[in-house]
């Protein structure tokens, strides 16, 4: 074959352990109790993490699993096929906290926060959102002023997910005003053990509720500038640089949760009987079905593929090595893309799945009720479709002519 | 110190074997495989009886082509110590007598192995009979079909579950050789660090014919006891369902008379 393109023996022993792991022991514990109050659900996230699934992509010297990024778009593949509030808890621990603190942390900060959140014994959030900066991101407020050895953080953070659980939380804040986003933002490690840290709601969602999102607030809460991560005022390109690898893997977690929408329907249309056989056996149906799964694989190699892309490009990053321009704005593009066509994809999967199942999609006990209802926060989350065809057309036009 | 040696064999992964129209033969695809299902169970019990004593060793053994390679990384990524591939042509074609002689010898190369643990078949040949051989090649003592097994001052305590229902229990002195039947406990899951680090280069042994100790015509095509005269479906059994409608009590009380003169009762 002139262009490879297979797991490794590897990641299909991670993916076939991990799918039955994820079918025998969480599944059954995917019931209304964690849905309906809308609370933090430990039980799962436990058994989740004593099997290794809080750490994937970091390498086993600092206690992670050391499958990289196309192990962690593994992970959030097959966890999003049992729950999308559990995939967005793993995702938002790994991919904007974890993987922030390995890529631009220094060996001590590497040392004292990886081991405890790849155990899942910490769990980890990231806060960059506030009521007047969301997708202008770089109106941020939140204030870190300098005090000596120390940094004094006042402001107010909206729509964490783990906020209000989360031990560790990468905080983006603003150390000098006049420069703004060029240079004035930086990223800091905040225990939330420490006095100043409040958690001061939490939100009541329509989708995804597994997972739990809060606001927190900053009060006069005082951290060592040895947390900063990553240089002053350099907060944006760790942040930006995490959600690059960040926004591939949800691609990744939208293909599982359109999987699942589909074998949903899959299943309904073999059972279901009109007109004298399965509807599965009439042709619209059979159309429909047939447009799902070639969805699914043609966005699945997409995602894939560039996920490829982002281990090259996140193993540079880590390794303090220099990393072609024109190589981070082709990672950047392609993973800004199949976050929006994955998300879109898996938002239509899952309709056409409900429009299969007719009344019962809607029903509440059958589950694609609860997929249309999870489906939606991938268009919205990790910056969102817009911003994403902002970024992408602008870059475009700029160039003035396609690049792959 | 416990020397725990278990035999895994990599199988197809679907459990319905198709028959090649032009050779007449099984179509094996190892490629899509799996740790035959209940070698795993045998590994869980292993595993399960390494943890009884912390000096204790479990060795994974297969024997198989190159393709077996992620069965025996399975084995290392749910905790085995050490993974052993025994490879060689000569090897291929061997019958279940061949296949007892060639893992027999491993074991006496290994040396002070106390336990070796089977499943009691193989999904995709369904015979039954390496175990055995193996343990009357090494002159062992053997229980069979085992749902568990426990280390005891006195032996090993061996539970297997009859056809009346009722469990048994032996006590099996070492070194012997168990095998593991559908009742033994539900294999754990491998855990991520498990899979990364059994995927290290070295992480896998190799061996092949020279290494066993014995002679090239002891074992292959050449060696076999038993010939596979054909291979064919075996019809599906045929079910029959019927609702009896009235009281209830007269019901059940005419339901061991219905039973007997259908010849389901005696």
């Amino acid at each position: 074959m002139a262009l490879e393109f297979e797991f490794s023996d590897e990641h299909k022993l991670f993916r076939r352990t991990l799918r039955d792991f994820m079918d025998e022991e969480i599944r059954p514990m995917i019931d209304n109790r964690f849905y309906e109050s809308e609370e933090f659900p430990w039980e799962p996230v436990r058994a989740m993490s004593e099997q290794g699934l809080f750490g994937v992509p970091v390498p086993p010297e600092y206690g992670g699993a050391g499958l990289g990024e196309i192990g962690y778009g593994i992970l959030l593949e097959e966890v999003s096929r049992v729950d999308t509030g559990l995939a967005t808890i793993v995702g938002a621990h790994t991919g904007i906290c974890l993987a922030p603190i390995y890529l631009f942390g220094t060996e001590e900060q590497r040392e004292t926060y990886l081991p405890p959140l790849c155990r899942g014994e910490n769990i980890g959030a990231f806060a960059l959102t506030e009521p007047q900066a969301g997708s202008d991101a770089a109106n941020i407020r939140t204030r870190a002023e300098r005090d000596g050895d120390e940094y004094v953080i006042n402001g107010t953070k909206i729509y964490v997910s783990n906020g209000d659980v989360a031990d560790t939380i990468m905080v983006s804040a603003v150390t000098d005003p006049a420069l703004g986003a060029k240079g004035g933002v930086t990223a800091f490690i905040v225990d939330t053990d420490t006095d100043g840290f409040h958690v001061s709601s939490k939100e009541d969602k329509m989708g995804i509720r597994r997972s739990t999102t809060a606001q927190i607030e900053f009060e006069d809460l005082r951290v060592p500038a040895e947390n900063v991560l990553g240089n002053v005022g350099e907060g944006f390109i760790v942040a930006l640089t995490a959600l690059d690898g960040g926004r591939a893997t949800l691609a990744a977690g939208s293909c599982g949760g359109a999987q699942e929408a589909l074998n949903m329907a899959l299943e309904y249309a073999t059972a279901r009987e009109q007109f004298g056989k399965p509807i599965a056996h009439h042709q619209d149906v059979q159309f429909r079905l047939a447009e799902m799964s070639t969805e699914i694989t043609t966005m699945r190699y997409a995602t894939y593929h560039c996920l490829d892309y982002v281990e090259t490009y996140y193993e540079k990053v880590a390794a303090g090595e220099d990393v072609d321009k024109s190589f981070r704005e082709k990672v950047s593009r392609r993973s800004a893309q199949v976050k929006v066509q994955a998300s879109e994809m898996a938002a239509e999967v899952t309709e056409k799945a409900c429009t299969i199942m007719g009344a019962r999609g809607l029903q509440e006990g059958y589950n694609l009720e609860k997929g249309l209802r999870d489906a939606p926060i991938a268009e919205i989350y990790e910056g969102t479709n817009e911003i994403q065809r902002l970024v992408i057309g602008r870059e475009l036009v700029q160039r003035g002519r396609y690049e792959w | 110190m416990v020397n725990i040696v278990v035999a895994v064999k990599h199988v197809p992964q679907q459990d319905n074997v198709r028959i090649s129209k032009r050779t007449g033969k099984p179509l094996v695809d190892l490629a899509e495989g799996r740790m035959n299902p209940l070698g795993k169970k045998a590994l869980e019990t292993g595993l399960r009886l390494a943890q009884q004593d912390p000096n204790s060793e479990v060795t994974t053994l297969s024997l198989g082509p190159k393709e077996a390679e992620p069965t025996l990384r399975e084995s290392l990524a749910m905790g085995a110590d050490r993974a052993l591939l025994v490879t060689d042509p000569l090897l291929e074609g061997s019958d279940g007598l061949g296949t007892a002689k060639a893992l027999a010898a491993v074991v006496k190369q290994l040396g002070n192995v106390d336990i070796v643990l089977t499943g009691a078949r193989t999904s995709d040949r369904y015979a039954g009979h390496v175990g055995p051989a193996m343990a009357a090649i090494l002159g062992w003592e053997i229980a069979t079909h085992g749902q568990s097994a426990k280390l005891t001052d006195e032996g090993i305590r061996f539970e297997k579950v009859l056809t009346s229902g009722t469990v048994a229990t032996l006590t099996v002195d070492t070194p012997c050789l168990l095998s593991m039947g559908t009742h033994a406990p539900k294999p754990r899951h491998a855990t991520t660090w498990g899979v990364h680090a059994a995927h290290e280069t070295d992480a896998l042994e190799r061996w092949n014919l020279d290494d066993l100790g014995l002679a090239k015509d002891e074992v292959g095509p050449s060696a076999q006891a038993t010939t596979q005269r054909s291979i064919e479906p075996v019809p599906e059994k045929e079910r029959d369902t019927e609702a009896f409608t009235g009281d209830p009590d007269d019901v059940a009380e005419s339901l061991p008379r219905r039973l007997a003169s259908r010849g389901l009762l005696r």
